[in-house]
């Protein structure tokens, strides 16, 4: 009898979702969220978009360029107020992007770390023409999986607070 | 002896109701789904984008039909798994979809009965060919507001439940 009594608490343990529970739980976030790009103080609006492989932000101005033999590229970004900021980063790929009637763009890839609420992380993000866009920026699943569930009813429901490594 | 593993056993279960019932505000949904549309209770894999205002069915050999006046249309569904489905829903609208590019694309709209693991809910669906597309079925947000959480980080988390249920 005592062994049926710690089967059975054993099983509460493993069966209980606080327990058994090795994960931190995910953040709820909605529709739309303010992001900081990390290092600097460019904060954009970004629709978050399960539909979305990766990431993309709207970019003009785009100049590819080699530092020290590998490819760069250097493009200017709108922040929320309309300010504009240019940012070079290292180019990971060039993306094919799919667009209408069978035509295909050629886009760059770089590195951005980003915040959302208390998280950062660094993710591939794609430098895109989103000017007849509401929003400036779209997070896609490499950014949000794991760590996020997303409520399309909610908006803004939190503010980018992640410490920039940059002024440590 | 047995009167404490029964209230044991009680503890345990009740512990389990209260954490889930929590949990269980809003059910949460993977990206992609499984999802069984009516009439005709044909399973479909989903795509589940936050990103897209609507509901987007691949459809093909869409002929109208005016019955009494009013305007029906016939069409086909692939599942793309073995089984196919001719329907005839009434058009209930035309859905204006902005093109980067030159003219705005219209599509037919109909009703259809969207069942997401235990969330069926009547939807606007527009009907266009997919055929370059990965899933028949797109779910935006005029499924997903108000019912779900999406977790982008998971596939095939809300098994339809509502596959039994008769045509109607």
């Amino acid at each position: 009898m005592k062994r049926a009594f710690y089967s059975v608490l054993l099983l509460a343990a493993v069966l209980s979702p606080s327990a058994g529970a090795t994960a931190e739980p995910k953040q709820v976030v909605g529709l739309v969220e303010t992001i900081r790009v990390l290092p600097g103080d460019l904060i954009v609006d970004a629709k978050l978009d399960t539909g979305a492989d990766n990431s993309s932000i709207h970019a003009s101005d785009i100049v590819e360029f080699l530092r020290d033999g590998e490819p760069w590229v250097r493009f200017r970004v709108v922040n929320r107020e309309g300010q504009t900021q240019v940012l070079e980063r290292e180019l990971v790929r060039v993306a094919r992007i799919k667009a209408e009637k069978g035509q295909r763009q050629k886009r760059p890839v770089v590195m951005l770390s980003l915040c959302l609420g208390k998280t950062q992380r660094e993710v591939q993000v794609t430098l895109v023409d989103r000017s007849r866009f509401r929003y400036r920026m779209i997070l896609g699943r490499s950014f949000l999986r794991d760590l996020f569930l997303i409520d399309p009813s909610l908006k803004r429901t939190v503010q980018p607070e992640c410490p920039d490594t940059k002024e440590e | 002896m047995k009167r404490i593993f029964q209230f044991v056993l009680a503890l345990a279960l009740g512990g389990l109701l209260i954490a889930s019932a929590a949990q269980a505000e809003k059910p949460v949904v993977g990206w992609l789904e499984k999802v069984v549309v009516f009439p005709g209770g044909l399973a479909l894999e989903a795509k589940v984008d936050t990103g897209a205002d609507n509901t987007s069915l691949d459809a093909r050999n869409i002929t109208e039909i005016n019955r009494n006046g009013r305007k029906f249309l016939r069409f086909d569904v692939d599942n793309r798994q073995g089984q196919k489905l001719t329907l005839e829903r009434e058009q209930v609208g035309i859905e204006l979809v902005p093109h980067h590019k030159g003219d705005d694309e219209e599509r037919p709209v109909i009703i259809l009965e969207i069942c997401l693991g235990k969330e069926c809910r009547n939807t606007l669906v527009n009907l266009v060919d997919r055929s370059k597309r990965k899933h028949p079925l797109l779910i935006g947000r005029s499924f997903l507001l108000d019912r779900v959480l999406v977790d982008p980080g998971v596939q095939h988390l809300a098994p339809p439940t509502a596959q039994e249920r008769k045509n109607r």
